[in-house]
């Protein structure tokens, strides 16, 4: 009798014991994940930053678009500038954009005419307020937190990471459908459909000839419609944290594939490239305007930029 | 040891006289076809690809997510409160067995009906990526029969807690609305906390996935079993010093 | 003579101070031992002990040497029960009912499920599902299943509780023939005195959870025409104690 209850008794025990011991080191070893995030919040403080970026998008290994960034930040004031250079089926686009004295400042290389928008007083404020209510609510923030870790659930653990002996670290996420949660693969292929149809509505639009002389359709245009068969094949994410945890590098790869109207396969991946550099050390370049050839642009109810037609 | 055999074979026996449970294993064998031949209808409209080569995965996070907890609270109810309702208990406290064998018996049939749901399910969506000509190749299927395998000691470990919290109830639709609330609890406890979900063996039922990357570590995948199996193993025992001390 | 089952100081107490007090008795190999006592007494409160249905909380139980609590898995090998009211898994039919009882005693042939069947009189709903029987028959399949395995010691709880004319002849006829046969053991309690003075060589009166008054039923007679007077008279008896205690 004795004997049966110490059976039991030390059954319970060990297995209670053995329980906490594994539960602890299920959440230590979230770390990778956990470290992201904490390397995320950390950059969100940063004052100004460097940001160099590249993007690409294949069709069956073909490019059709190459995108690249160099932009200059100030987080804290709002200023910017930097330059875009945009290719795609052979077409090239470089801009170049000032944001500075509260107005916006944009410049394609094909013409020497700087279109200016001023920035509304509420945009400003609101910006700054958004800017700070992230930082001054921890408690919100922490809600918010929790939510997206509930959400996540065991796929913490999907995230690796690789420590160097500087105190860097190497971050990556690789997942194939399978891996991917089930709502996700359910509801991007319309996300997919819809985000691939091309609108030849706002083409035409655009292309009004008193419009700022950027296509952003144009992109669009060399994207394969896919209409079935759309699925996520593989999804890659890749992140460089300093030692003083700042995001350094950080890279995407989305792979989709699918067929078209016509029944022709593709697979398209999405290539994502981003450094950052100069934390807090960044001084965006001013521009002056003095003796240039300036067009004022006036933001519509769509949110898209027209020319007013009035050079100053 | 015929005794365990037995009594196992027994509980196994009594389990399938049952009409619900016939039931249960027809609907989850049919329930993959139909969702198959849902997705296969709405394909243009939803743009997806009805019945690609993660098609066992989604079923199977379907039902460790959903239906397969719903049956073990439904069989559990069975074998415990619904026997303490009926006074039928007692047969089986007659019988020349101890009341462990009664006891791991009735767990031992219940988790054989799990594995049975999981072959089922195996089986329905091996032959439907069959059908539908999206079946990539032999790694897959290994791949795929890993994380039925873990789901399998996943929805243990819920066994174990369902049996565990039977034990304290003597009508069957008293354990039902708790093990519901109970378990919606746990489902939604990791939203107000984030801690919980590392401790708690319901939260574990989308765990298969983590066996389908090669990118996560073994480490990860050893402590999760081993966290699983202390907790079917605590519950289990725990539920086994209830029900040694059930009067009849 | 072999010991079947033997209580010492058997004590059971519930939480309303019923239950039973302070139980002796030693049953030998071939006694047909009569429990009788009024409703509420403890009969059934005894029998559940004995088998390790509930708990004692008082004393020791024995089957065939055996100590209960620690193994009364070993005991019950050699005993078939019929306790409180027949329940049933009312999904099985009255066949694959016996066919899982006798799953647990390799040596019980398939034949012998159908004979005893035949016996009890319930062949011919042999297939059909228990969820359809009355009392009587759910009595008769109870009865079946406690004499399957052919047992040293039966116990049996108000067996006749419904039994038709001649379920109750049967009843009495296998209790005879197994008892002279294969001097089987048995515990029977009852309220059908007659059917008791018939069957039983002792008898024991429970009160209020006590035993008290048993004995063999010809050196009771001794002094009473009958087991009916008797068992009156030893009620008032105890009765008057109470009263003037």
């Amino acid at each position: 009798m004795k004997k049966k209850w110490l059976v039991l008794g030390s059954t319970v025990g060990l297995s209670a014991a053995l329980m906490v011991t594994t539960g602890l080191s299920a959440m230590a070893s979230t770390s990778g994940y956990e470290a992201y995030k904490s390397a995320l919040k950390n950059s969100h403080t940063v004052q100004s930053v460097t940001l160099q970026a590249n993007a690409s998008l294949k069709d069956n290994g073909k490019v059709l678009e190459t995108a690249d960034a160099q932009l200059k930040l100030n987080l804290k004031n709002g200023n910017m500038s930097g330059n875009t250079d945009l290719s795609a089926g052979g077409e090239h686009q470089k801009l170049s954009m000032y944001n500075q004295n509260e107005q916006t400042i944009l410049k394609t290389d094909s013409s020497d005419t700087y279109y200016v928008k001023q920035d509304k007083d509420d945009t400003k404020a609101e910006f700054k307020k958004m800017h700070h209510s992230k930082a001054s609510d921890p408690e919100t923030s922490r809600q918010v937190e929790t939510v997206i870790d509930a959400l996540v659930g065991n796929l913490k653990d999907y995230v690796n990471m690789d420590t160097a002996s500087d105190g860097s670290k190497q971050i990556s996420l690789q997942l194939d459908q399978a891996q991917l949660p089930a709502v996700v693969n359910a509801i991007a292929p319309l996300a997919i459909k819809e985000a691939t149809k091309h609108r030849e509505e706002i083409q035409s639009k655009e292309s009004n000839p008193s419009a700022f002389p950027f296509h952003k359709q144009f992109l669009k245009n060399e994207v394969p419609q896919l209409t079935q068969d759309i699925k996520i094949d593989h999804v890659s994410v890749k992140a460089n944290v300093n030692a003083s945890n700042y995001i350094q590098h950080q890279e995407a790869d989305l792979t989709v594939s699918g067929k078209d109207a016509s029944g022709a396969a593709h697979q398209l991946v999405i290539h994502l490239q981003a450094d950052f550099s100069g934390f807090n050390s960044t001084t965006p370049d001013t521009l002056d305007l003095k003796g240039k050839k300036v067009q004022t642009l006036k933001s519509n109810h769509e949110g898209m930029l027209k020319a007013d037609g009035n050079n100053k | 040891m015929y005794k365990w055999t037995a009594s196992y074979f027994n509980e196994l026996t009594l389990l399938f006289y049952r009409r619900k449970v016939i039931l249960i294993a027809l609907f989850s064998a049919a329930l993959p076809v139909l969702i198959a031949f849902a997705l296969k209808g709405l394909e243009p409209l939803l743009a997806l690809l009805a019945v690609g080569p993660s098609f066992p995965i989604e079923m199977l996070s379907l039902y460790t997510g959903l239906w397969i907890p719903l049956v073990i609270m439904t069989l559990t109810a069975d074998l415990f409160p619904h026997e303490v309702a009926s006074r039928t208990l007692k047969l089986a406290f007659l019988r020349p067995v101890t009341r462990l064998q009664v006891f791991l018996s009735r767990a031992a049939a219940l988790a054989t009906s799990v594995g049975g749901i999981l072959v089922i399910l195996f089986i329905t969506t091996f032959l439907c990526t069959l059908f539908a000509g999206t079946l990539t190749g032999f790694g897959e299927v290994l791949s795929n029969l890993k994380a039925y395998a873990a789901a399998f000691i996943a929805m243990l470990a819920v066994s174990a807690v369902f049996v565990f919290i039977a034990q304290f109830f003597k009508s069957v639709s008293g354990f039902v609305i708790t093990a519901l609330v109970l378990y919606a609890g746990f489902k939604v406890a990791p939203f107000l906390l984030s801690s919980f979900s590392a401790f708690s063996p319901l939260n574990y039922t989308d765990w298969h996935m983590l066996w389908l990357s090669s990118y996560v570590r073994a480490g990860t995948l050893i402590t999760g079993t081993l966290f699983l199996l202390a907790s079917s193993v605590l519950f289990f025992s725990l539920g086994y010093y209830k029900f040694d001390r059930t009067q009849v | 003579m072999e010991s079947v089952l033997k209580t010492v100081n058997l004590g059971k107490r519930y939480g309303n101070d019923r239950g039973i007090h302070e139980i002796d008795l030693e049953l030998h190999a071939g006694d047909v031992y009569g429990l009788l006592g009024p409703n509420g007494a403890g009969k059934t409160t005894f029998l559940k002990a004995v088998t390790g249905l509930i708990r004692y909380d008082q004393g020791s139980v024995s089957l065939f040497g055996e100590e209960g609590v620690v193994s009364f898995d070993k005991g019950l090998e050699q005993v078939g029960c019929m306790i409180e009211s027949a329940d049933f898994y009312e999904f099985l039919t009255a066949k694959q009912y016996l066919q899982s009882v006798a799953r647990f005693h390799p040596q019980v042939k398939a034949q012998r499920i159908d004979d005893l069947l035949e016996y009890v009189g319930l062949a011919y709903v042999r297939n059909d599902k228990i969820k359809g029987f009355s009392t009587g028959m759910k009595q008769k399949l109870a009865l079946a299943a406690a004499v399957l395995p052919e047992p040293r010691f039966v116990i049996l709880d108000e067996p006749t509780n419904g039994l038709d004319i001649e379920g109750i002849v049967m009843f009495r006829k296998l209790i005879q023939s197994m008892n002279e046969e294969k001097k089987t053991t048995f515990l029977i309690s009852s309220h059908m005195i007659h059917e008791l003075e018939q069957l039983c060589n002792r008898v024991g009166i429970v009160v209020q959870g006590r035993l008290i008054k048993e004995g063999y039923v010809t050196d009771l007679l001794a002094h009473n025409q009958s087991l009916e007077a008797f068992y009156i008279e030893q009620l008032h008896q105890h009765k008057g104690e109470v009263q003037y205690v």
